[in-house]
């Protein structure tokens, strides 16, 4: 059995289509369409599969753009030109470092302006995309199990950083989290169970719910397939290099900015 | 039509490019009849090279150009120096085993050394900067990658077509005993070629470098394009591989944004594949 303690693609779908709602609800973003951009293995195809799935749930949008790029592409310039012809007010990314650092790049070169643009967990998360694209990089949002702007409203994750990034030097990170996650957690359950059984401690797995101060979702529970039921996820957003928490509202730590700013006004 | 007109530059851009990596591939290919399975992963240590003179020292990468190509001829002798010359008259499997090894090797040796991460050059001359004609938009990044290679595919045919040197290899590559038995020193042009064909692919990494980022594969892709560009041109055909490079460029952006972009290299390899049926030796093969 597999357990997951960071949210899967169902999950953070769900969630993206729920802050584009409170986007419109509260900011007047009047976003309806949605493009997905994804990579061509299992990770984006399934990310793909949920858009698909989930945005029946949300009928207030729509799927203008479904575009697949390949493994190892050597460009992107027909996928932007794609997403450009069909105008969504929002994208969904599901990409990794390099691919998504060259899709911002030719986003900025054919002028596609969306409102929003959301990742799921791939490249947006790397810090890297900060250090590789600049200003550029601002205004892009995706969900982060943590950021360093939550740290001031967080004191026991403010703590866990402090430990870690004096070890590291460098602040924690949403997959670090969850991986520190996973050791506690696992922790915690053969304490709970008093031995190292596996049928026993995978018992404790199953039934316990576990404090998580941490995350945002402050425990932990894994259902029957394995899967954490809790999101322990933000949306973030970056401002000035910073991914601040934009979403929900109790662990803003930056207003949400729904449309880009031109290219050449930043 | 203009988003017509945009994919014919795109894809000619895109194309020019992929032709000065497979210019490379085909000098060799065409007097050798090797295979260079690492021609890609030449590619890789230039842009490495273009990119930690970035990193380190500041330097743009139109400025590491000559530098880059350099390090990229350097291992194209190497090359030959130390796996070719030895494989050189053994059956030709071995060679194109021994190239297959070297890939391997250069991949991971690259990974051990510099991590899988990927790295891009954040800043550069070129970098942000694009033209407009009309509706059609032309990244300057882009276009300088691709003049630079239309330029030095011209330099090099030029130097094949005009140079003694450059006869001294045609000669060569139609008959190594009788080019020697006229005075060649066939041993010169083949490590001359190597080191060329190490320029040709260095060149087109540094220009790259500023659309496309930089990890232990990333010529996996460029090396397999140029594959199928020298097939379609003919093999050690210089201006076969430069228009097969543009078709190809074209193929895939023409028909990537109409039949859907998951198919852009499929596109390609399916005309490879035609071609061959009917022309073994290349559209401009003989």
């Amino acid at each position: 059995m597999v357990l997951q303690d960071c949210p899967h693609d169902g999950m953070e779908t769900v969630f993206f289509f729920e802050y584009l709602r409170y986007l419109n609800q509260k900011y007047n973003a009047n976003i309806k369409k949605v493009a997905v951009v994804y990579i061509d293995n299992e990770y984006g195809v399934h990310a793909a599969q949920m858009v698909k799935e989930k945005v029946k749930d949300f009928p207030e949008f729509s799927l203008v753009a479904d575009v697949k790029y390949p493994v190892n592409a050597t460009n992107v310039d027909i996928e932007v030109q794609r997403i450009k012809s069909a105008r969504p007010d929002a994208i969904f990314h599901a990409s990794y470092i390099g691919d998504m650092t060259m899709f911002v790049k030719k986003y900025k070169e054919f002028n596609v302006v969306p409102k929003v643009v959301l990742s799921y967990c791939g490249g947006y998360q790397d810090p890297q995309f900060v250090v590789n694209l600049g200003k550029d990089a601002d205004y892009f949002s995706g969900t982060n199990a943590t950021t360093s702007a939550l740290f001031a409203k967080m004191p026991i994750l403010s703590r866990i950083n402090e430990m870690y990034k004096a070890k590291s030097g460098v602040d924690i990170d949403g997959p670090t989290l969850e991986d520190f996650a996973s050791a506690l957690v696992i922790a915690e359950a053969i304490n709970i169970a008093g031995t190292t059984a596996p049928e026993k401690v995978l018992e404790v797995l199953k039934n316990h719910t576990f404090d998580a101060p941490y995350f945002v979702s402050e425990k932990i529970k894994f259902g029957p397939d394995g899967q954490n039921v809790y999101s322990a996820s933000v949306m973030t957003q970056i401002f000035n290099g910073i991914y601040e928490a934009v979403w929900p509202e109790q662990y803003q730590t930056h207003e949400p900015v729904p449309q880009f700013p031109d290219w050449n006004k930043r | 039509m203009s988003m017509l007109a945009q994919l014919v530059v795109t894809g000619a851009l895109i194309g020019s490019v992929y032709s000065l990596v497979a210019v490379g591939l085909t000098l060799v290919w065409g007097l050798m009849d090797i295979l260079n399975f690492a021609h890609g992963d030449f590619m890789m240590i230039s842009m490495y090279t273009v990119f930690w003179l970035y990193a380190l020292l500041k330097w743009d990468p139109l400025v590491s150009l000559p530098i880059a190509a350099l390090v990229a001829a350097m291992i194209g002798l190497l090359t030959y120096k130390l796996v070719i010359k030895r494989v050189l008259n053994a059956p030709g499997l071995m060679a194109l085993l021994a190239t297959f090894g070297l890939s391997l090797f250069i991949r991971n040796f690259a990974q051990f050394l510099w991590s899988p991460n990927y790295r891009f050059v954040g800043e550069s001359i070129l970098s942000g900067n694009k033209l407009m004609i009309f509706d059609v938009i032309v990244g300057l990044p882009q276009l300088v990658a691709a003049l630079g290679s239309i330029g030095m595919t011209f330099a090099v045919a030029l130097f094949i077509k005009k140079t003694k040197f450059g006869k001294a290899i045609q000669a060569t590559a139609q008959s190594r005993e009788i080019a020697e038995l006229m005075g060649v020193d066939t041993e010169k042009v083949y490590m001359f070629t190597f080191a060329l064909s190490g320029i040709c692919v260095g060149v087109a990494g540094t220009l790259l470098l500023g659309i496309f980022p930089v990890y232990p594969e990333s010529g996996a892709m460029y090396g397999l394009l140029a594959f199928v560009i020298v097939a379609l041109g003919g093999f050690g055909n210089i201006w076969g591989a430069f228009y097969a490079g543009i078709m190809i460029g074209l193929a895939e952006t023409i028909g990537g944004f109409y039949l859907g972009t998951q198919f852009k290299y499929a596109i390609a390899f399916l005309i490879y594949l035609l071609v061959l049926q009917f022309r073994p030796k290349g559209l401009f093969g003989w």
